[in-house]
């Protein structure tokens, strides 16, 4: 299970979502997609791929490989953490 | 029936921004000049019994638990080790910080603290109660107030002069602060200008004689009063940015211009702002020779013509 950190402060802009992690003061923005996924949390990767599939009519190999994308993103910058 | 609050309207009480700052016994009394002169509001409102409050208290208090999460907090003087758990913070071994929306304790150890520490202490109660920083200036006229903000050097102070010559009224130099209900407060005491600005937009500032200081970069520190106005703020003006600003990008300029809080209360406070001021106030970039120009198209006309 997928959570976010929750040292992580939201701006939510409707289109987009902008996360500044408190601990590192550093921002990283997510579009749609990326929002959908974030608000979505906690929630399993399969959960989110699930997601993906049915709000944008992706395959399988794509709502896998773009929440594999956005999950590898967001570790990298320490704002979800799975636990 | 309730008694009367002791602490109401107590004398020695003193406001900084919308809440009330009082010191417990045996708080020496220069602590509290000093943090008066750094934190008190220039407004002479009436102290209210209801409102929020600061307490100043001198004492120990028990170490941060393990759960606490250890930060450096880079401060005008050094870097200061930090620990935060929820709206507890420990700074260095010198001041214990519980916040709150409506109080706030700020305990000192007997030995004192830096104003840096006291600064990131008042802060973060501010910031608890909705108040957010911005490293700003603040010009207010008859239709609001901008705020000007820009890395330094970027020419926040000239811009102060140029508009105060020109008849608009700086409630700050870069110490602004937003109100939770968008209002814009200065705590500023003092205008930081080089002669050089001084002599080509406000001349009569440099006459020389005795009290005239200078700062350790050599600007000269002229006294900034500030009249007791409470205005909305209207607009933010970005000195040096390139544009064109998206709504991600004035996200990005507000945690710029304020910083990170480290309370949990400041936090979820903070981000309420943020999420406000970038779709109900105007952010725009701005260049310096504009600014004459922007600020009577934005405020009007100045508070007093």
């Amino acid at each position: 299970m997928w959570r976010g950190n929750e040292d992580v402060l939201v701006t939510d802009l409707d289109d987009e979502l902008v996360l500044m992690h408190a601990g590192r003061s550093e921002m990283f923005s997510l579009n749609a997609a990326g929002r959908l996924l974030w608000q979505a949390l906690p929630a399993s990767e399969e959960t989110l791929m699930d997601l993906l599939r049915r709000t944008f009519g992706l395959g399988d190999v794509q709502a896998r490989s773009d929440v594999s994308a956005v999950l590898h993103e967001l570790v990298a910058r320490d704002l979800i953490r799975k636990g | 029936m309730r008694s009367p609050d002791p602490l109401a309207g107590a004398p020695g009480d003193w406001r900084s921004l919308d809440a009330r700052v009082r010191a417990a016994s045996g708080v020496p009394g220069d602590w509290m000049d000093v943090l008066r002169r750094d934190w008190g509001l220039g407004c002479a409102a009436p102290v209210d019994a209801g409102e929020r409050q600061l307490e100043v208290r001198v004492g120990d208090w028990s170490l941060a638990p393990p759960a606490a999460t250890g930060r450096q907090v880079v401060l005008p003087d050094g870097v200061a080790r930090v620990q935060v758990l929820g709206d507890e913070l420990w700074l260095e071994d010198r001041l214990h910080v519980r916040l709150g929306e409506r109080r706030s304790v700020l305990t000192c150890a007997p030995q004192g603290a830096a104003p840096d520490l006291w600064a990131l202490a008042f802060t973060e109660a501010h910031r608890a109660a909705g108040w957010v920083p911005l490293h700003a200036a603040l010009i207010a006229g008859r239709g609001g107030v901008v705020a000007i903000t820009g890395p330094s050097g970027a020419g926040k102070t000239t811009a102060c002069l140029r508009l105060r010559a020109a008849g608009w009224t700086v409630l700050a130099e870069d110490r602004a602060w937003i109100g939770p209900d968008d209002r814009a407060a200065g705590l500023d005491r003092t205008l930081r200008a080089l002669d050089d600005s001084l002599a080509r937009f406000a001349p009569e500032l440099l006459l020389d004689g005795p009290g005239v200081t200078r700062d350790a970069r050599g600007k000269r520190v002229l006294p900034l009063t500030v009249p007791p106005v409470s205005l909305p703020l209207t607009a933010v003006l970005l000195l040096g940015h390139p544009g064109p600003l998206g709504p991600a990008d004035r996200v990005r300029e507000f945690w710029q211009a304020t910083g990170v809080p480290m309370g949990a209360s400041g936090q979820r406070a903070v981000s309420a702002a943020a999420q406000r001021l970038v779709r109900t106030v105007l952010w725009r970039p701005a260049g310096r020779e504009q600014l004459l120009s922007l600020v009577p198209d934005l405020l009007g006309a100045p508070l007093q013509e």
